[in-house]
């Protein structure tokens, strides 16, 4: 067995994801026992306190903070207070990348995604936080949503089985710029993903129409057109991943779309550069993408940059590792290509975390991309997981992250070079001002977002 | 010497005044002979080549693999491949002259000269005795206690100019735990490595067990089966992706 293993297997583990998107299912809180809940603090305390890149735990005495939240795990009855006593040492380091994702949700959700072939359903909506707003900020063509009628710009009131109200109120009342702009990222993936579930089921949903009326929709779901992901014991995570081609009387600019980092990314990507190569100018959409398997940056960045420069470091204990552009020279076929030297733009929003803002801030750093859009969410550290005794799974970061200019995006984000926020009224017009902006910059002159678009989806 | 006058000396060197004990170190020369006959690590000799099959667990991550890796002697050659089930297959190689890796994350690479280097020196069957002469020199530094067992830690210094450090077992004389930093294109990484429950594979004791930690990461090695000259040459092949990096002249 060899001594020595590829830096690829430890970049492996390591996850950059904000939050998932997957089916949601929410089984009914259990019981627990006192020793598994105290097993279960401990062995998170533990791991974090081996694995945290900061050894003064952000100022606090770690070993203080066990003594101070155990008790909480010894008294608790159910899992989710023994979540609450160890969620509380997350609050006192204060990073993006500390979550528990249940692991009775993890387990129902990886069990739905196995029944209807492997595809969940979805109504085809997505949402965004504006102006203290959920809105929806696109509805996927040809999906139920958009057959029932809902249009991008909507607010939505309500959700069955989600208290906005309280969701939105909670984030009002939150006075730590770090807590609001979480909240802001969270309350729309968690709009999402109550849209999510069988294929053939009903969502129930109130909306205000730009007209201020309200209307109640009952939506269907129709079956995820694209990848389900299985990533570790973490939830299924849906992969979506398109590619258009805007032609022109000058040729073509491309647009490339995909949901999240994960591992159907590289072949996916190779599939749309080959149609995409003779373009002049390329748009990376990132909006919305919430990260995932950081690695990635290292294979997708070399279909566009033609030397092995760094991308950033991750700074874990003991150990500086690069992120390191592998520049692409050949396919799958054993052909020999070039990475792609035309025009690229990147396209951020808010929700645009994690591996999303490594990529953009690194490639930016590198001279390689303009970047349009909104601030992205500030959350970019490398992660890894933890099987705790109770079943759950323990999210933490590992690392530090700076770009190849030294800056580090957690908290802050990163910052567009051409700021196109998106707004309810260019929502309501069915504008996407950002794309516009990117397209006709990587064009080189205007490109118009919907003329002559070939498009094509990845099919499972 | 042999395993039991090292304990000998061990339990003699336990008595005396600590600058003594110092000085009562079993030599690094007597720990290795002791060790390699122990193993038959000359075992692979009159061998061309050899395939070990392997479980792969990452247990903080939940998930597990198949591992095999591939080896010639003669010329050194070898391939990895683990494949993590809905990740794919990572695999790594050398076939004499191109180190490379190829893996659902990074894509296709020839791998830069030093972790060619690396890579010979890790495909040298010679080195798992300790007395190849890619080691030009050994040195006992201390005794210690490492995962609960007494040990020997042996400084090695590479004609590579690396440096890795062994722990032989004071009880028993395998080596238990091993240290090494190794260049990688991501960067330098400490890599540290236990080994248990030795067994005999194909005529020579190997660790059943190997856990290899490096940067906050645990990856579990368990070793299932060995094989001697079962190895086709063209499963050193270049994949079609990385043969199309390599330069001609």
């Amino acid at each position: 067995m060899p001594r020595r293993f590829p830096p690829s297997l430890l970049a492996t583990a390591l996850i950059s994801a904000a939050c998932g998107r997957g089916p949601a299912t929410v089984p009914a809180p259990a019981r627990m026992d006192a020793a598994t809940a105290v097993a279960s603090f401990d062995t998170a305390w533990s791991r974090i306190g081996a694995t945290y890149y900061d050894t003064t735990f952000r100022g606090h005495d770690w070993r203080e903070l066990r003594a101070t939240f155990r008790p909480l795990a010894e008294r608790a009855t159910s899992p989710i207070e023994v979540r609450q006593a160890i969620e509380s040492l997350f609050v006192r380091l204060g990073d993006s990348h500390f979550y528990i994702v249940p692991g009775d949700v993890a387990q129902a959700m990886r069990a739905s995604s196995d029944e209807e072939s492997d595809r969940p359903g979805t109504t085809g909506l997505e949402f965004r936080l504006i102006d203290e707003r959920l809105l929806v900020s696109r509805v996927v063509p040809g999906s139920p949503a958009e057959q029932a009628g809902v249009r991008a710009g909507w607010e939505v009131r309500a959700i069955e089985g989600v208290d906005l109200i309280a969701m939105l109120a909670a984030r009002r009342r939150l006075d730590h710029a770090r807590d609001v702009r979480r909240a802001g990222l969270q309350i729309p993936l968690r709009a999402e993903s109550a849209t999510h579930g069988a294929p053939g089921g009903i969502v129930h949903m109130r909306f205000r129409r730009d007209d201020g009326r309200e209307v109640q929709l009952d939506v269907a779901r129709a079956a995820f057109d694209g990848q389900v992901v299985r990533y570790g014991p973490l939830p299924p995570q849906y992969f979506a991943f398109s590619h258009s081609r805007h032609a022109d009387d000058r040729g073509c600019v491309g647009v490339i779309r995909f949901s999240v980092w994960m591992l159907p990314l590289l072949p996916a990507l190779e599939g749309a550069m080959d149609e995409l190569a003779s373009c002049r100018g390329i748009v990376l959409d990132l909006r919305g993408n919430t990260g995932g398997v950081a690695a990635l940056v290292m294979g997708v960045s070399g279909f566009f940059v033609d030397r092995p420069v760094a991308l950033g470091t991750l700074q874990a204990r003991g150990t500086t590792l690069r992120y390191l552009v592998n520049p692409r020279r050949s396919n799958r076929r054993g052909e020999s290509v070039e990475p792609y030297s035309g025009a690229l733009a990147i396209l951020v929003d808010g929700l645009s975390a994690s591996t999303s803002e490594i990529f953009a801030e690194g490639m930016r750093d590198i001279g390689r991309v303009k970047v349009f859009g909104d601030t992205t969410a500030g959350e970019a550290l490398p992660a890894t997981l933890q099987k705790l005794p109770n079943g759950d799974l323990l999210i933490h970061a590992i690392a530090d992250f700076h770009s190849a200019n030294g800056a580090r995006i957690e908290a802050s984000g990163v910052a567009p070079d051409v700021v196109v926020p998106m707004t309810r009224r260019d929502l309501l017009k069915g504008r996407d001002v950002a794309l516009t902006a990117a397209l006709t910059w990587v064009g080189g002159a205007r490109v118009e977002a919907g003329a002559r678009v070939t498009q094509r989806t990845i099919r499972p | 010497m042999n395993v039991r006058r090292v304990l000998a000396t061990a339990a003699l060197a336990s008595v005396l005044p600590g600058y003594v004990h110092a000085q009562a170190l079993p030599a690094a020369k007597d720990l290795v002979q002791a060790w390699a006959k122990a193993v038959n690590a000359d075992g692979w000799k009159g061998h061309k080549s050899a395939r070990s099959t392997a479980a792969f667990d990452m247990p903080a991550m939940g998930m597990s693999a198949k591992m095999e890796l591939a080896q010639s002697f003669d010329p050194p050659m070898t391939v990895t491949k683990i494949d993590l089930p809905g990740m794919g297959e990572m695999r790594q190689g050398f076939d004499g002259t191109t180190s490379w890796s190829l893996n659902p994350m990074q894509g296709a690479q020839v791998l830069p000269e030093e972790m060619a280097a690396a890579q010979r020196e890790d495909g040298d069957p010679g080195n798992y005795s300790r007395l190849s002469p890619a080691i030009v020199s050994s040195e006992t530094v201390e005794k210690t206690k490492l995962n609960d067992q007494d040990c020997y830690k042996v400084k090695h210094t590479w004609k590579s100019g690396r440096v890795s450090h062994d722990c032989f077992s004071v009880a028993d004389g395998m080596i238990v735990w091993s240290q090494t930093k190794t260049a990688t294109p991501m960067g330098e990484m400490e890599v540290v490595t236990t080994f248990g429950a030795y067994k005999d594979f194909g005529g020579v004791k190997r660790a059943t067990t190997t856990t290899v930690e490096q940067a906050g990461q645990q990856f579990i090695i368990t070793l299932q089966g060995w094989e001697w000259d079962t190895v086709n040459v063209k499963e050193f092949e270049l994949p079609p992706e990385v043969k199309a990096l390599v330069k001609k002249p």
